[in-house]
Parts: C-alpha cells; structure tokens; sequence
C-alpha cells in the first residue's frame, strides 16, 4: 500500500472521528492519534477549523433562533383569555363541541341524500302488501301464518317482458319489503291476495313462455331424405 | 360579631375556599410569568415567526392555565407547557406549510447580532435560512432537545424533564441532531 493512499484512508478515518467528536461537542477528546495526525496533516487541520466552524455557526443560529424575549402581549393575553373562558364557561366547552357536531350534522345530511337512503326514505309512500315469491313460493298457510310474512313490491320503473326475459333468476325472500308505487297498490293487493290463496298460480304466473319467434326455431326443418316412405309399387301389391 | 359569623359553617367554607383561589391564583401568575418565555422560545424555534409563535405559545400556557389543578407541581407545568407548546407549533407549522409561504420569516431583526458588511448580512441571512430549512427536516424528537439545549440556562438534566425522557437519550439525541444538521448545512 502507498504511502499517500495510507494518508488518504487516514485523513477520512481522522475526518469521521473529527466529526463525531465535534457533535458531541467534545472536540478536545480526540484521541492521541487523530491529534499527532492534525499536527502532521494540513488538510485534517483546516478540515477541522471548518468543520468546528460550521458546529458553532449552528448553535450560535439555534441560540439565536430561541433566545428571544416573550412579547410583552403575551401573558395580558392569555390573562384575558382566562378572564373570558371564567365569565363564560360554556364558550370552551361549546367551542370543542360545535365543530364535531357540525360534521356530525353534515356527515349525516350526505349520508341521507345517498340514494340507499333516499330508497329507504320512500318507504313512506309505499303500500305493505302480502309476500310474493317468485321462485320457491312457501305454503299458503305459512305465509299467512308469519307475521314477518308481508313483503313489499318495489316502485322501480315497471319491469318490460325484456327485462324480464334478460334478468338473471334471483329469489325473493318473503321477509325482505318491497316498495310499491301507490298508483299500482290497487292491482297489487288482489293479485298479491291470490296468490296467498293459490301459491300455483305465481308459479305460473312466472313460468316462462318462449316466445313466437323462439317456438317457430324449435320446429326442426323438413327432411324429406330421411323419411321412410314405401314404395309406389309395394303400395300397390 | 364579625368574627362569630366567620365561625359559621357555610361561611368558614367560603372564606377557605376563597383563600385557596387566592393562593392558587398566585401560583399560577408565577407560573406564568416564569414559563411564558419559555413557551415562546420553543415555538420560535419551530414556527420561526414571532406574531404565530405568541399565538401558539398563548394557546398552550390557556391550556396550561385550564389543567392548573392538575398540573400545580412546577417541574411537571414546564414539562407539560413545552410539549404541549412544541406540539402547537408543530401542528401550526404543517398546517402552515400548506398555505402559501409567508413573507414576515426572521421578524426581529435588531434582536440579532450587529453585523458589519453587506456580505455578512447576507452570508448570515442565508445561513439562518438554511438552518431553518435543516431544522425543520429533523424529526420532532430531535428538534425540540435542540431547541431546548439551545436555550441559555437550560441544562441536559433539564431538558430531559421537560421532555420526558432519561438524560442520556437527549445526549444522544443531541449528538445525532447537531451531526444531522451540520451534514445538511456543509
């Protein structure tokens, strides 16, 4: 190993102890050799007035930043403050509370205009009707039996045969209340009656009827090959 | 007669407590002015803004004042004043970083050292500057040992009181945040 790469490593191990012993603020704890070193080295020496330098710079600009005389408002005015919050002491307890109550308010106000509560909102309006289901349909005399029977119809747009159609199956649970538009409640109620009565008729009811179209593509097309038709001789023998 | 209606119950009561007022009304005055500039100082240190340092160190010794009862002991007020104040500042200073960057920073200018040339001040300016910018970098358990060994008459066993924590971890905290700074100023 050269002599200068020997100086090299030394000077940075000086630098880094240099260093630790300035932030401790022990600058005269350097060891024997580090201080045999600075005497030696130049470039450790002035490495070391910098950075001794730089470590008073910052305690004298951190003495400077916190060594500053309170100003001569501050304690008339956290007396004043006191004197108000003794004359009114609601005001402190009011000011904690008025701000979490207001987003207490708001939150719930949002919470009210989201549409699953605006849904639940109209239930107001909505007309309870007996159980329909449109799948597994109970015994008559259970459902009638439940009190938890009475189930409300929905008051979404009415359904089209299209959507109908297009629906994927689902089951209605007998339980779970339907909102019904009270225009429709007049032909709601008997038809929800009757099927109390006849639970056959929902099923029925909800039987699907392939269309005109869908039962002309069941016919198979004539073949007339594969017809096992005698021949006109045979016939007549 | 005077002092036979003393005598009576509901009044001895009265006069006791209203005695007491008394007593802790002078202890907290004392308190008060003993610790005001304490408070200011540590959220000068964070805020660097002398009208938001007297707010914040306003709001904390209000606090400090309403808990009086709790906190008569005047080892743990100071504690409890400068965490509470350090706290404030902290908040004041995130809350204020997100507004725009206020002009009035290093107000008091003739309470620092007199300078000699153009080039000092503005060598000096500059440095304050990125003091601020490295202080505000450190983590808040290293700032506020800083802040608080920077105060004169302040010493370790101190600070370590008014924080909270055993006297060799504000030496090591001490120690990282002076290292931390300077490599951040070099």
């Amino acid at each position: 190993m050269s002599r200068e790469v020997e100086i090299a490593m030394s000077c940075r191990a000086i630098g880094e102890k240099l260093n630790e012993a300035l932030a401790a603020g022990n600058a005269e704890a350097l060891d024997c050799d580090a201080a045999l070193h600075m005497q030696a080295c130049g470039a450790c020496r002035d490495y070391y007035n910098m950075q001794s330098g730089l470590y008073a710079a910052i305690d004298s600009g951190v003495q400077r930043l916190v060594e500053n005389v309170a100003p001569p408002a501050l304690l008339p005015g956290v007396r004043e403050r006191l004197a108000a919050a003794e004359a009114h002491p609601n005001r402190v307890w009011v000011r904690a509370v008025v701000p979490s109550s207001v987003a207490l308010l708001v939150a719930s106000g949002l919470l009210l205009l989201t549409p699953g509560y605006m849904h639940q909102a109209d239930e107001s309006r909505t007309t309870l009707v007996q159980p329909v289901d449109r799948h597994a349909v109970p015994p008559a005399s259970e459902q009638l039996s439940s009190a938890e029977g009475q189930t409300v119809v929905s008051n979404d747009r009415p359904k089209t045969a299209q959507r109908i159609a297009t629906e994927p199956e689902r089951v209605l649970f007998t339980t779970a209340p339907v909102v019904v538009d009270p225009q429709e409640t007049g032909a709601f109620v008997p038809m929800a009656n009757e099927i109390a009565k006849n639970p056959e008729f929902a099923l029925a009811a909800l039987h699907k009827v392939p269309s005109a179209a869908q039962q002309a593509e069941a016919i198979e097309p004539l073949n007339i090959a594969k017809l096992d038709l005698p021949a006109l001789a045979e016939e007549k023998e | 007669m005077r002092e036979l209606a003393l005598l009576q119950p509901g009044k001895l009561e009265t006069a006791i407590s209203s005695q007491e007022e008394a007593v802790a009304r002078r202890e907290l005055e004392q308190l008060l002015r003993e610790n005001a500039t304490l408070a200011y100082r540590v959220a000068l240190g964070v805020l660097r803004n002398v009208a938001e340092a007297e707010d914040v160190a306003q709001e904390a010794l209000f606090r400090a004042c309403r808990k009086f009862d709790k906190l008569r002991d005047g080892k743990s007020f100071r504690g409890w004043l400068v965490r509470m104040t350090f706290r404030l500042a902290l908040d004041r200073r995130r809350s204020a970083r997100r507004r725009e960057e206020r002009e009035t920073r290093w107000a008091l200018p003739e309470l620092r050292p007199p300078v000699q040339t153009v080039e000092e001040i503005a060598a000096s300016q500059e440095f304050e500057e990125r003091l601020g910018r490295a202080l505000d970098q450190l983590p808040s358990r290293l700032r506020i040992v800083i802040l608080l060994a920077g105060m004169e008459g302040h010493s370790l066993e101190e600070a370590a009181e008014m924080v909270g924590v055993p006297v060799g971890t504000v030496k090591s905290r001490l120690f990282t945040a002076r290292k931390r700074l300077a490599e951040k100023l070099r």
